[in-house]
């Protein structure tokens, strides 16, 4: 398992956040906030969910508890908060995966699930889910702008190699 | 690079597309072909856009051909045929993945983007950009699935049995 392949993932998490939230910022907040019957709902709900399953992942890479205890859980009800926050969170995780090599990787990460349901997997395994959990709800999200009549933008992972380029 | 992951991620695109086409299979037609504008429409025609995008990679990986013309184009206009056509493509991609040996991740594929501009990436960083693109696609079927009244079970990679290797 090359860490390489994780610090491309955590790189294209922030680039693909940052295209995500420019287009819900054209929005108006009523438009973020409408229920559209995603699985969490609105726009705002569902970037909150991401920012909730980050922070919860990130909590047990790390050893930290972060206190997070419901699946949909609002933690910022204000979007330029919750920008700050996600932006944060990226730099964070981009740091974390900065310092995962090939041992750390190929060891067992134990956890509990919100539910207290104990479970072990690879850290790989765990990072693998981790970073496919956030393209499942980005693309819910991108859904919802289209929707909602917003442009939305390519989120296309070999676009983002491209660009760096 | 790894190979490492592309194994279980075959697998697991396989499982989360079995569980999203169970749910379409529940849909009235009506509503499986409504147009939710999403970035391709509806429910159809986004299934059959991520059919379009594995065909193209996967011929491009083989040095084979397909008969594609276009990003929306509709390879298959009925939904048993279309899942026949996923489930023989999901088989033929983990066969794929399966076949590459620990140095064929670095090869540099050599193609043609759809408008004709050359192209070369590395088969990991296809491979990973292809099965990224799944999951945002699904994520964004999900979301059209919950909007007409159906909800999928967890597409979580840590809830595919596959992963708990």
């Amino acid at each position: 398992m090359n860490p390489e392949y994780f610090r491309t993932f955590a790189f294209y998490n922030r680039w693909a956040n940052t295209r995500l939230y420019d287009a819900c910022a054209s929005l108006s907040d009523a438009d973020r906030r409408q229920d559209r019957k995603a699985f969490f709902g609105s726009i705002h709900n569902t970037l909150n969910h991401l920012l909730v399953g980050d922070r919860i992942w990130m909590g047990r890479f790390t050893g930290t508890d972060s206190g997070i205890r419901k699946l949909n859980a609002v933690l910022f009800d204000e979007f330029a908060a919750l920008r700050r926050a996600r932006e944060v969170e990226d730099d964070r995780i981009q740091a974390y995966v900065e310092g995962c090599d090939d041992a750390k990787l190929a060891a067992t990460l134990d956890f509990k699930s919100v539910d207290g349901t104990p479970s072990s997997m690879p850290l790989a395994q765990v990072l693998g889910h981790f970073f496919n959990h956030q393209t499942h709800h980005r693309g819910q999200v991108h859904a919802m702008l289209s929707q909602a009549g917003a442009a939305a933008p390519s989120l296309d992972l070999l676009a983002y190699l491209r660009e760096k380029r | 690079m790894p190979t490492g992951l592309f194994p279980m991620l075959a697998r697991f695109n396989a499982w989360a597309n079995g569980r999203i086409y169970d749910c379409c299979a529940e849909l009235p037609d009506a509503e499986y072909r409504l147009d939710r504008k999403a970035f391709f429409g509806s429910i159809h025609a986004t299934l059959n856009h991520l059919l379009v995008v594995d065909k193209v990679w996967r011929a491009r990986i083989e040095d084979g051909t397909t008969n594609i013309r276009g990003l929306d184009q509709i390879l298959h206009d009925d939904l048993l045929a279309l899942r026949a056509a996923r489930v023989t493509e999901d088989e033929a991609l983990i066969r794929t993945v399966d076949g590459l040996g620990s140095t064929d991740g670095a090869r540099v594929v050599k193609y043609r983007f759809m408008n004709g501009t050359p192209g070369e990436t590395p088969v990991d960083i296809v491979l990973i950009t292809l099965f990224n693109h799944q999951t945002h696609h699904r994520g964004q079927v999900h979301a059209m699935l919950t909007q007409a009244g159906i909800t999928p079970p967890p597409l979580d990679i840590i809830a595919f049995p596959g992963a708990q290797r």
